[in-house]
């Protein structure tokens, strides 16, 4: 279709090029160079006299001025007329073809043919008829900036904005249903979870509070049990994350979606405790000296706590043994020596990683 | 549906084969004497001009309807903008701003074509085809690198809205404006070049490029005051020239456009200045080619935003070589074969029109390195340098003195041979008001700058001049007063016209002079309630609340004018942030009369509930653009000129030619 547009335009454009090859006039009805030059000059020449009358000029300046106004006009005169001829047709037909030649390449390479208008306000008219969901979006959010109050809208935003992983715009989304809704744990759980997604996965205190807010009026409600155990986790309080994980898993059907993740969790539990973290980190390299010996001893006194706790970790036992001795506290190290090797009893790989450990720190 | 961009597109594309179709077939066909092909170069241009219309009318359509599909519409626009600047924001871009620079090329040549009857066959084939070659030249830039149609695919549903601070009345015209007077001036190129083809300049080619001079120098004057003007209220820096980058790029072409409009006179007049002149039309241009690319290419914010694009930096450096290096080599090769002309005495109207070229070209060039060197120095060394308003004081004032010192003389010198004691004796009443001008302000300003009374006095004798020119033609009071008017209403309309620019120049350098001497700045913290006095006034800061525009939100302060116990006004000052963008703009409260303005910016909060302000009494400001009004009106008046209406001679045979009146 829109092709038939184009072929009329470059038709269009052919025939007004072609026009004067068509209608052309005879080489001698068009006037000679010096006919134009000759129409100036005695325009001067006219010009001049009217100074004169008007004593706007002098009398000597006006004589020279009109000699050599007069002597041009000779000139002009004199001049030989160019040859002239009507024109070659084909010459001319063929040059027009210049025309398609360029416009057309350059056209198919540059342009998009198959594409149609999408002009805003006929888009937002169409949204529903298109599904279009960017235009739904949009639309909502209009209504919503002068009816922030409609419940309605938000609901269909949040999720919306969920798919389209936009989180800081549904954690306000969420925050307005449960502003706008009764106390509900679904709705309360939904707003925490936007926060952690817009929080890259970590669950603030502020955030947990939320989920507990939501166990307290359903203490079922599976997202929010799973979200409580991960701020659990992620608090470092491994033992009631563990306990709130397994009860959690006890409570899953074998078929809920959400099982691969939970077990995935409960998966990275068991494994390496928590790493020092990047701030952790970043603090402890702006401390003076003693400050970080005192920090570094408060997160040795953390790792035995926990293997004390959890003491199936063998991992955790080389860093602690490791970490007292080099800190210095060769009693500690002594006594986490005996503690580790009491706890591997019959397993020789790792006695033997133990021992080598000690023989390494002299705590033997 | 019939997409409207895609036939904006592809009538674009239409227009490059046009053009190179007016560049290769006229020129073929002057050569040859074949009038068909010259002729085929007139419908050339006029198609040329609808075609990029279409796809200018397009692109607006796009911008007008909000459709995003368009890549250049969702970068450059936004649905909740004000209708005024959904269109100014066509241009407000670079790819816009280029169809834009085609569209007004486009407008000239076929401007030629349709009014250029006077015109020898030959000579308008050949002006029209370089028009075309420049034509094709932007257009394959616009098509290759710069594409304002370029589509997307799924379209965004919003787009990012236009820079706030081109969200300005004054600024959506500007740029049209100052792009008809860049363009303008490749009429004046496209002529010296068909000249130069031909071999010969002479009285009547200057008769027939003076208009065409005349119009670019007269659009290149608004654009540069409306810019000026913007710059003055909306940036609220209180100044009205900086001597910035982009300012330099326009004020060069003009100076150079001035020059030419006058030596173009000597042309028509004496047939003398020719090969001058012919050059004066290359370099016009060309630093218009400069100045545009200068603008649009991003070198002058940066010289490491030229090499952004490489593809579109190279383009231009490619463009600028082919019509600069190419019409200066055929100046030079053919440059010598124009004939001399008229031979004229040192003290003479063509003697005094030379000084003021030389002037003319050396303030352009003090511009130009002024602006070009500090370019240079980076590219070479990365030495980042400013080149300031002082350089500029130092080199352009003094070059300009002497020549406004001039302007009222020459217009009384005789040509070929002229007498300046008796130009002077006829000027002696213009000279003793202009120094009795400089004696006033000298007695009222003491203690102030040396340069107060010789600025104001210059000013006043180029005024006084102008109304002494104008008074001598009619001779004033030597008649009776009824036969002057009589004279007056019969003088050329080029006269008066020249009277009026020359009288603008002074109004402009009163107010150049005035605001450099006796502006007022005060810079202050206030609180709500408090007062501070701007020169002979006192403004009270009132308070302020909040603003809510269509698609920005800010604060608004309110404040009390006073001139004694009289109130004068109540002055709003807004900060606006725009969105979606979040930037901010300044809207300034400004109070003006005719002896000058009171200026007040509401800056950032300070410490303890006070807002800093920057408060300006600016005397006499408005001269400024007055002048430049007055001038453009001089340039109308002398457009109007009925020389300029000389019609074509009907048929070769006939010797009889009359030109019509």
């Amino acid at each position: 279709m829109i092709w038939i547009v184009f072929a009329a335009m470059t038709a269009a454009v052919l025939g007004a090029l072609l026009w004067p090859v068509v209608r052309t006039k005879p080489a001698e009805s068009v006037a000679e160079r010096a006919a134009y030059d000759q129409a100036v000059f005695r325009d001067q020449l006219a010009e001049l006299d009217r100074d004169v009358a008007r004593g706007t000029i002098g009398q000597a300046e006006a004589d020279a001025a009109r000699n050599e106004i007069s002597r041009r006009l000779i000139a002009a005169a004199q001049e030989p007329g160019r040859r002239r001829v009507s024109g070659l047709a084909w010459a001319a037909i063929a040059a027009t073809l210049i025309v398609p030649a360029v416009a057309l390449p350059l056209y198919l390479k540059a342009g998009n043919p198959q594409l149609a208008d999408v002009p805003h306000a006929w888009r937002m008219e169409n949204a529903e008829k298109n599904g279009d969901m960017e235009a739904l979006i949009a639309k909502v959010e209009q209504h919503l900036q002068t009816n922030s109050d409609d419940l309605q809208g938000w609901q269909i935003l949040a999720p919306a904005y969920r798919r389209a992983m936009r989180w800081d715009d549904a954690v306000e989304a969420y925050r307005n249903i449960v502003r706008l809704s009764p106390p509900d744990a679904a709705n309360i759980s939904d707003y925490a979870e936007a926060k952690v997604m817009a929080n890259q996965g970590m669950v603030p205190a502020p955030v947990h509070e939320l989920f507990r807010q939501a166990l307290a009026i359903d203490p079922k409600l599976p997202k929010a049990r799973f979200y409580d155990a991960l701020a659990l986790k992620q608090e470092g309080k491994t033992d009631e994350a563990k306990a709130a994980f397994d009860a959690f898993l006890k409570d899953t059907p074998a078929d809920a979606a959400w099982r691969p993740m939970l077990l995935a969790e409960m998966q990275d539990m068991s494994a390496k405790p928590p790493a020092l973290d990047q701030q952790t980190m970043a603090n402890a390299s702006s401390m003076s000296a003693d400050d970080q010996q005192a920090m570094i001893r408060s997160m040795v006194d953390g790792l035995d706590q926990k293997l004390a706790a959890n003491p199936d970790n063998l991992d955790g036992w080389l860093r602690l043994i490791r970490a007292r001795s080099v800190l210095g506290d060769t009693d500690k190290a002594k006594a986490a020596y005996k503690k580790a090797l009491e706890q591997f009893n019959g397993n020789q790989d790792a006695l033997a990683q133990i021992s080598a450990l000690g023989k390494e720190m002299s705590i033997e | 549906m019939i997409s409207v961009s895609e036939i904006g597109h592809f009538a674009l594309i239409l227009a490059l084969g046009v053009a190179l179709f007016q560049f290769v077939v006229p020129l073929w066909g002057a050569q040859r004497g074949d009038v068909a092909a010259m002729r085929s170069g007139i419908s050339a241009a006029v198609l040329q001009l609808i075609l990029i219309a279409i796809a200018f009318g397009a692109l607006m359509h796009a911008y007008i309807v909000s459709d995003f599909s368009v890549l250049n519409v969702v970068e450059n626009s936004h649905s909740a903008k004000p209708l005024l600047y959904k269109i100014s924001g066509v241009w407000g871009n670079h790819e816009g701003s280029m169809l834009l620079w085609v569209l007004i090329l486009a407008l000239y040549g076929a401007a030629v074509a349709l009014f250029g009857q006077n015109l020898p066959l030959e000579l308008r084939a050949r002006v029209l085809a370089i028009q075309g070659s420049i034509g094709l030249a932007f257009l394959l830039f616009i098509v290759l690198t710069s594409n304002p149609f370029t589509r997307v695919d799924p379209p965004p549903i919003e787009g990012n809205g236009l820079n706030p601070i081109l969200q300005d009345p004054a600024l959506a015209f500007h740029p049209p404006f100052l792009y008809s007077g860049y363009v303008g001036l490749s009429i004046a190129f496209a002529f010296a070049v068909a000249a130069l083809i031909e071999g010969r300049v002479d009285a009547a080619w200057a008769r027939w490029v003076r208009p065409w001079t005349l119009v670019a120098w007269m659009f290149l004057t608004v654009g540069i005051a409306m810019g000026s003007w913007w710059s003055y209220y909306e940036l609220g820096w209180g100044g009205y020239w900086f001597w910035d980058p982009v300012e330099n790029a326009s004020l060069m072409p003009w100076l150079v456009a001035t020059a030419l409009i006058h030596s173009a006179v000597v042309v028509e007049k004496r047939n003398a200045l020719k090969i001058w002149t012919v050059l004066l039309s290359i370099l016009a241009f060309s630093l218009s080619l400069v100045g545009t690319f200068l603008v649009r290419s991003g070198v002058l914010t940066s010289v490491h935003a030229f090499a952004v694009d490489p593809q579109r930096g190279a383009f231009i450096l490619m463009i600028l070589c082919v019509f600069i290096g190419g019409s200066l080599s055929l100046f030079a090769w053919r440059a010598p074969q124009l004939k001399a002309g008229g031979l004229f005495a040192p003290v003479s109207r063509e003697g005094s029109l030379v000084l003021n070229n030389l002037l003319l070209c050396v303030a352009s060039l003090a511009v130009f390195v002024g602006t070009l060197y500090p370019l240079a120095l980076e590219t070479l060394t990365g030495d980042k340098i400013s080149v300031g308003p002082p350089y500029f004081d130092l080199t352009f004032g003094p070059i300009i003195l002497p020549l406004l010192l001039l302007v009222p003389l020459g217009a009384f010198l005789a040509w070929k041979r002229g007498d300046a004691g008796l130009a002077v004796r006829r000027l002696w009443l213009a000279l003793v008001l202009a120094l009795l001008v400089g004696v006033i302000v000298f007695a009222l300003n003491v203690r102030g700058p040396w340069l107060a009374p010789v600025g104001m006095a210059v000013a006043a004798w180029l005024v006084f001049g102008a109304i002494a020119d104008v008074a001598a033609k009619v001779a004033l009071f030597k008649v009776p007063l009824a036969t002057s008017w009589h004279r007056l209403v019969g003088l050329p309309r080029s006269a008066i016209g020249t009277a009026v620019a020359h009288a603008g120049v002074g109004i402009l350098v009163a107010g150049v002079i005035a605001i450099s001497l006796w502006r007022v700045e005060v810079i202050v913290a206030l609180k709500p309630g408090e007062s501070t006095p701007v020169g002979k006034y006192a403004v009270t800061f009132q308070g302020e609340g909040p603003l809510t525009g269509p698609n920005y939100s800010g604060r608004v302060g309110t404040f009390l004018l006073k001139e004694g116990d009289r109130e004068l006004a109540t002055l709003h000052s807004e900060k606006r942030i725009f969105r979606p963008s979040g930037m901010p703009t300044t809207e300034v409260g400004l109070y003006q009369t005719w002896h000058g303005d009171v200026y007040v910016v509401m800056g950032d909060e300070t410490t303890g509930g006070a807002r800093a302000m920057r408060m300006y009494y600016n005397p006499f400001v408005n001269f400024i653009w007055l002048g430049a009004a007055v001038m453009f009106a001089g340039g109308l008046l002398s457009i109007s000129d009925r020389r300029y209406r000389v019609g074509a001679p009907k048929r070769a045979a006939s010797l009889q030619a009359v030109p019509a009146e």
